[in-house]
């Protein structure tokens, strides 16, 4: 009606539309990106670390979130499906797989900056990294893979050499340990944890997960028959050993309580390999037994969808697990580096000659199961259960096949499944 | 004289028992304490006695780091435990005072009571995820806000049901004197029951606050993070590699301790408030 | 209760609460004085219980989508009834239940009777013994975790000392029920025996005086007089005791996790993890309606019981 007012109105749009926009920017400047990381002493102290590093040479203020990794695992997959989008870069796994279809594809980014040139081959494929719609999703910074640790020295006493092929091996290779060497038992690992069990079942387990038809599905003789053999080997555990942490497993073997411990590398090889350890110089890792797979345990960035500024959150991914600090993140933190380099470090392979080529031989081979977290759950409980004499091998494995059929495959396990040969063909 | 010695041996008898009942009561709290102060190395070691070998405060130091959010946690807890106390009891005391003096029809007041037992005994986990979706709705997740208001829905029929106990006890005369001087429901609250109730409410916050301060549940459901409270911390020091168990100890002596003070102090009100529900209702 | 005093003298209707009070009249304060907390009660409490009974009657895993799936009837409930771990739960909660329920019940008497009393001992030792129920149920469970640990925990050195081997608490099944059972019975004792003096306390004199002579009429005199009237009281805690322990969670989450396997599931652990880590949000509510259900139809069975009971004793 009146030109003046329509002038004034559109004044103050555009100056609401600027005030706007420089707020916005601002913002922006003024970075700052929420990063989830394990609370465990490495993981976080390694991205404070690269955190400091980042912000004198972006401006980005990194905040880095903690947690232990149940608390990790649920605050991560509460944080996507309730859209509160805290976190611009989550760490996890492949038991995140229940939400991989809030977090954005990085295809791009990995392509733009050549990114997997230098890293572990195959590392960066499906059923080891994470995938949804044949995209990546996931960034590995952090690989370790199931490994057994022998003591040398009763090894040679009991007169067996480290070769096994399987774990009903490794039980018969216990009877002539325990024969050989006095008050010491064959082996320890962290039984208190349920799930860790699935590290003897993926291992003795040589068929698939999932069936022609895309439903979680085990081959039942076979599956009986690795459960069996796990039955069998854990009466070769310490006495009261069925509860054990991993810190309680990992000092029975520092103390020579045990000839082999049964875990992850990374946990211990640094503490073994201490001025004060006892068994410095009197342990080597075996090739891991089983025609199945070792268990893969690959951290990963995630960028959830909702990340406003996703350049900023590549940035810190690339400063984090990107080549430059891996060699750092390993000798520090102990972090298992993804990049092949790392391993050719002349330095450090002298260093590590007693177990890295174990070691590099798991990650070439390790995988991890196409299980979602329920359907993992399930098995390992009840692996629990068989182990414990509370169910036969063939009624807990009949029963996880039954109640697997109601547990549907999320999508981006079927991938994995088919990309790294774990689905019936 | 063979009474005299029945006497002795039974009493002695009795003080033996009582010993033994105070031994399996207290002794955790004995072995929490000593490991709070244990060097980290003796946690795996067989053979190490009751009594660490060398006692150290590097635990106490570690989870009060001034880093650390340990602070948080605690400011958090009294945060939460203050605020719930304080509503849950004001709003129990009106809400009691109001179904004592309603005639409301249809056993309204009856059915409203019934309703209020019935929430002190359902499964909490069945309204957990429900609620967490509600606060998610209203934004308020992870919020002071969000464990307040669970804590004193929690609470709230606890308190009700605790005081309208007491208001059958309450005197009328008091009120109706009041009345007739022309005092309405809100004074006669203020000025009469308030005074009088004291000590049963003091009961009843006393009690509230050991349920907020102790809750784990809706607390850990809609608070993992920026208003995380003391217990959902220590169930944080079991992680994936170990448990963290001279930080654990130390953090649950942290959490023990004033909730231990606070009861040996408000013994009565604690005594007072368990037992009314039971002896009166 | 305190004695009637004279009430302080107030001052005729004036200021904005008198005028308050005029325009809304007695029943309108009084209506007022109930909304905070049913408002609160109603939406923090009810509308999410209502909400959860409504979503089980829906598919909704969260993980799976964001919003709620299609309308499948009783379905839910049916996977409940068929689902060997829930029947495992719910057999493992039962035992508990009732076992540590009966310890309870049993020592909470005892020690009511030993120490119902007024001097400043007893007193001191009433206080005392009511630790337990007074920390956080998850520090009860990581100071019990660290003393049951087999190997270096500090129960089993002590054991041996003694040159006892002692058993391996929590990783062998049927010890891990048992450590269970124990830890619970210790947790809650002290809420029985509390109560129980409380109720004790407040019987006539003279029958507390007739139970404690010494001789041949001292059982009779607590079998037929001091028992039978405490009864309606013990029926009641019996029944407070039963229902918690059937929402047993925090304990479990922090000394076995469930287990070994599925050894030490209870009900609301198991729903916990069906609703907050697999987000199978339907499922979890249908469950969790059923216990719910078996929580209300116990209550109501001793209240009946109680009832009778009651009734029972004012017909004589």
């Amino acid at each position: 009606m009146y030109p003046t007012t329509k002038r004034t109105k559109a004044a103050t749009t555009m100056a609401v539309i600027s005030t706007a926009a420089i707020l916005l920017a601002s913002s922006a400047m003024a970075a700052e990106l929420n990063f989830s990381v394990m609370e465990s002493g490495t993981y976080d102290k390694a991205a404070a670390e690269v955190a400091a590093d980042f912000k004198a040479a972006t401006g980005t203020d990194v905040q880095i979130s903690a947690f232990p990794w149940a608390v990790l695992r649920q605050n991560n997959t509460t944080d996507l499906i309730s859209g509160t989008n805290q976190y611009d870069v989550m760490s996890g796994g492949y038991y995140l797989s229940d939400v991989y279809s809030y977090f954005a594809p990085l295809d791009d980014y990995i392509a733009k900056d050549n990114y997997a040139q230098g890293m572990i081959p195959g590392l960066l494929s499906p059923g080891r990294s994470e995938f949804v719609g044949g995209k990546s999703i996931g960034i590995p910074y952090g690989v370790d893979a199931y490994g057994l640790i022998f003591n040398k020295d009763m090894f040679e006493k009991a007169g067996i050499s480290p070769d096994f092929a399987s774990w009903s091996d490794v039980a018969a290779a216990c009877d002539k340990i325990i024969a050989a060497n006095a008050d010491v038992a064959c082996f320890s690992h962290p039984t208190g944890s349920p799930e860790q069990i699935g590290g003897f079942f993926f291992s003795g387990y040589a068929r698939t997960y999932v069936s022609k038809d895309g439903k979680y599905s085990l081959d039942v003789p076979a599956a009986t028959a690795a459960a069996e053999e796990i039955a069998a080997l854990w009466k070769y555990l310490p006495a009261k050993g069925t509860a054990l942490t991993f810190d309680e497993a990992h000092q029975l073997f520092k103390d020579q309580k045990v000839a082999m411990t049964i875990t992850y590398p990374s946990f211990i090889t640094n503490s073994l390999d201490a001025d004060d350890s006892p068994v410095k110089g009197h342990w080597g890792m075996a090739k891991f037994p089983g025609k199945g797979f070792p268990w893969l345990s690959l951290w990963q960035l995630f960028v959830p969808t909702a990340t406003e500024d996703k350049d900023a959150a590549w940035a810190w991914i690339k400063a984090y697990a990107g080549p430059e600090n891996a060699k750092r993140n390993l000798v520090e933190h102990n972090i298992g580096s993804v990049w092949s380099a790392t391993y050719d470090d002349p330095e450090l392979k002298a260093k590590n000659a007693h177990f890295w080529p174990a070691l590099i031989a798991g990650f070439a081979s390790a995988k991890n199961p196409p299980l979602s977290g329920e359907a993992q759950d399930l098995l390992t409980n009840t692996l629990q259960d068989i182990v414990n004499g509370r169910v036969s091998a063939a009624d807990g494995i009949a029963a996880v096949e039954s109640q697997w059929a109601a547990i549907p495959v999320p999508a981006a396990m079927l991938e994995a499944a088919a990309g790294s040969g774990l689905q019936e063909k | 004289m063979s009474r005299g010695l029945g006497y002795m041996a039974e009493s002695s008898a009795k003080a033996a028992l009582i010993a033994l009942a105070l031994l399996v009561a207290l002794a955790p709290f004995v072995v929490l304490f000593f490991n709070s102060l244990r060097p980290a190395d003796e946690f795996l070691a067989q053979g190490a006695g009751l009594i660490p070998s060398r006692l150290t405060f590097e635990h106490y130091a570690e989870i009060f780091d001034p880093n650390g959010d340990t602070f948080r946690y605690v400011i958090n807890s009294l945060i939460i435990t203050t605020a719930s106390t304080i509503l849950a009891v004001l709003f129990g005391a009106l809400a009691s005072y109001a179904l004592a003096r309603l005639q409301l029809p249809f056993k309204l007041s009856i059915i409203i009571g019934i309703l209020f037992l019935v929430i002190r005994f359902y499964p909490k986990i069945t309204v957990a995820l429900p609620y967490f979706l509600l606060m998610r709705e209203f934004h308020l997740l992870d919020t002071h806000l969000a464990v307040i208001i669970a804590h004193v829905s929690m609470t709230v029929p606890f308190v009700v049901w605790m005081l309208l106990a007491f208001f059958e006890d309450f005197p009328r005369e008091l009120e109706q004197s009041a009345m007739i001087d022309g005092c309405g429901p809100i004074r006669r609250f203020v000025l009469i029951v308030i005074p009088l109730m004291a000590p049963a409410l003091a009961a009843a916050a006393v009690l509230t606050a050991f349920l907020s301060w102790n809750e784990f549940l809706m607390a850990s459901t809609v608070a993992p993070n920026a208003a995380k409270t003391l217990p959902v911390r220590i169930s944080g020091f079991i992680t994936d590699k170990g448990i963290l168990w001279g930080s654990m100890s130390a953090m649950s002596t942290v959490i023990v301790v004033p909730v231990a003070l606070f009861a040996l102090f408000t013994q009565r009100y604690l005594a007072r408030g368990l037992t009314v529900g039971a002896v009166k209702g | 209760m305190r004695q009637p005093q004279p009430y302080p003298q107030v001052r005729r209707p004036a200021g904005i609460v008198g005028r308050l009070e005029a325009r809304l009249g007695e029943s309108g304060i009084l209506l007022l004085f109930l909304v905070p907390a049913l408002l609160v009660v109603i939406g923090a409490q009810l509308y999410p219980l209502a909400s959860s009974a409504i979503l089980s009657f829906f598919d909704w895993s969260l993980s799976r989508s964001p919003t709620v799936g299609p309308f499948i009837g009783f379905d839910n409930y049916v996977r409940t009834f068929t689902d060997p771990i829930f029947a495992n739960s719910v057999a493992f909660t039962v035992i508990l239940a009732v076992c540590s329920t009966a310890l309870q019940l049993v020592c909470g008497l005892g020690i009511a009777m030993l120490t119902v009393g007024e001097s400043y001992t007893l007193r001191l030792v009433r206080t005392l013994l009511m630790l337990p129920m007074v920390v956080a149920p998850v520090a009860v469970g990581t100071i019990w975790r660290m003393i049951l640990s087999a190997r270096v925990g500090p129960l089993n050195q002590a054991l041996a000392s003694i040159g006892i081997d002692g058993p391996n608490w929590l990783g062998d099944p049927n010890w891990a029920v048992f450590s269970l059972i124990m830890i619970d019975a210790w947790e809650w004792t002290p809420f029985v025996a509390i109560t129980l003096t409380a109720a004790l306390t407040s019987l006539p004199s003279e029958v507390m005086r007739a139970a404690s002579v010494d001789g041949a009429g001292r059982w009779t005199t607590f079998r037929y007089i001091v028992l039978p009237m405490i009864m309606p009281i013990f029926v009641l805690v019996a029944m407070f005791r039963t229902i918690e322990a059937f929402l047993t969670l925090d304990i479990v989450f922090t000394t076995t996790a469930g287990g070994p396997g599925y050894t030490t599931h209870t009900l609301s652990f198991w729903i916990y993890q069906q609703g907050l880590k697999y987000f199978n949000i339907s499922y979890a509510a249908a469950s969790s309606w059923v216990m719910l259900l078996f929580c209300v139809a116990i209550a109501g069975g001793f209240l009946l019981w109680r009832r009778r009971i009651t009734a029972w004793q004012v017909s004589r």
